[in-house]
């Protein structure tokens, strides 16, 4: 009986993330339709709506009398500035709720289940090394488009490429080649390693990633609660040993909630309110109240 | 120190009140803008640079602003003079056959830096939608 209700708790939380990702992805996919067929009146591109636009174009803005680079608008450090606040107040759950690409990324990861593919489990200290690429990533592109005045990425942006549509639209291989390879990559990549962008490679994540570390809300393992079982490693996405944080689960984490809904301890694992820097903190045991 | 426990969808819910909220708040405030129009944009010299061509321009705005004469514009697209100037380069995708914004973009900076002039017919480049 307890075990059905823990199923159907988390059941009920993942069918509303569902939801919640789904109008995101299709806000963006209508907003990319309508921007290619609707003519003699101004349809945005996805490009206004990326909150790492924000982040490009905020240096020029600052030090070039409030210009943008081309192809980003207000709207992006608008976006960028909610990101930021949402960040500190709650994490990464943009992530795990709202980023089309992470809702791409989660469909790719079902379609892998279903088609009975192998998941490819990288040793973890791979798995740590290579997560540092999300913050190469962020650095060179943000270096890359400050030095050039331009959207240095969005030539080969994989988001870009897969929700602008243009590989529907106007399909010129000629022309895009790159982008839809590096595409094709990681759609690859993300068939056998879950969520492998997300980890390995997403400069907003990066972003995210850092800013988190200062986030108002975290989801902390209460040692003493503890049954030390490991099921909440099981669901979680971006494979996050949640089984053996402390007190804070990693700043990576994506706020999927996967974990709390499959701890068979309530007590255990939860959400909770106050400074995360659990380094910082080291030496000093917590407990949720 | 303890941590008090909290509702478990606050986590999502202030993700998505902060940027719905940003969003709102910069409507109300006449902040928000997703797009350039109106927005001419420059090389590092401060000229305007060809490559900031986009759908919304019309003929005689990319004519003006780029300072290549309206005649050669229309050469440099292959259009006859029966498209108006007032139309939208996104628009003469369904007027003139094999138009593409990226071809007006390569041309522009081809006649600008003299390596095309409208004797030689319509500038022939790639093509692709913005």
């Amino acid at each position: 009986m307890t075990r059905l209700r823990l199923v159907l708790r988390r059941k009920q939380t993942q069918v509303l993330r569902r939801v919640t990702q789904a109008a995101f992805a299709l806000f963006i996919l209508i907003t990319s339709i309508l921007h290619y067929t609707v003519t003699g009146k101004h349809m945005a591109s996805i490009d206004a709506y990326c909150p790492f636009g924000g982040f490009e174009t905020l240096w020029r803005w600052a030090t070039d009398g409030g210009k943008f680079i081309q192809m980003t608008h207000a709207s992006n450090l608008v976006l960028a500035l909610g990101l930021v606040a949402g960040v500190l107040l709650a994490g990464g759950a943009f992530c795990g709720w709202v980023c089309p690409f992470g809702t791409l990324q989660d469909l790719l990861g079902w379609a892998r289940k279903k088609l009975h593919l192998p998941e490819v489990r990288l040793p973890s200290r791979a798995d740590r090394i290579l997560t540092y690429g999300r913050y190469l990533s962020l650095v060179g592109i943000l270096a890359a488009t400050i030095a050039s005045v331009k959207m240095w990425f969005s030539g080969w942006d994989p988001y870009r490429t897969l929700f602008g549509l243009g590989w529907v639209f106007e399909f010129n291989l000629a022309e895009h080649w790159l982008a839809y390879l590096v595409a094709l990559a990681v759609v690859g990549a993300v068939l056998i390693v879950p969520r492998a962008w997300c980890r390995y490679a997403c400069p907003l994540g990066g972003a995210i990633s850092l800013l988190g570390n200062l986030s108002l809300l975290r989801i902390r393992r209460v040692e003493g609660e503890c049954l030390g079982c490991g099921v909440c490693n099981k669901p979680c996405p971006v494979k996050i040993d949640v089984a053996h944080a402390y007190p804070a689960v990693s700043a990576n984490c994506i706020g999927c909630l996967e974990c709390v809904e499959a701890c068979p301890h309530r007590p255990a694992l939860g959400v909770t309110l106050g400074p995360a820097l659990p380094k910082l903190r080291s030496g000093k045991r917590e407990s949720v109240a | 120190m303890k941590a008090p426990r909290v509702n478990k969808y606050l986590m999502p819910l202030l993700v998505v009140v902060a940027l719905l909220g940003s969003v709102a708040i910069a409507k109300s405030a006449d902040a928000w803008q997703t797009s350039g129009r109106g927005q001419v944009v420059v090389d590092e010299s401060g000229q305007p640079d060809p490559a900031g061509i986009k759908g919304w321009m019309t003929l005689e705005g990319v004519s003006e602003t780029y300072g290549i004469p309206l005649d050669a514009l229309y050469a440099l697209i292959g259009a006859g003079r029966e498209v108006p100037p007032g139309t939208e380069m996104k628009m003469l995708e369904g007027l003139v056959p094999g138009f593409g914004v990226s071809t007006v973009r390569a041309g522009v900076a081809a006649y600008l830096e003299g390596s095309w002039s409208p004797e030689d017919g319509p500038y022939q480049g790639t093509k692709s939608h913005e």
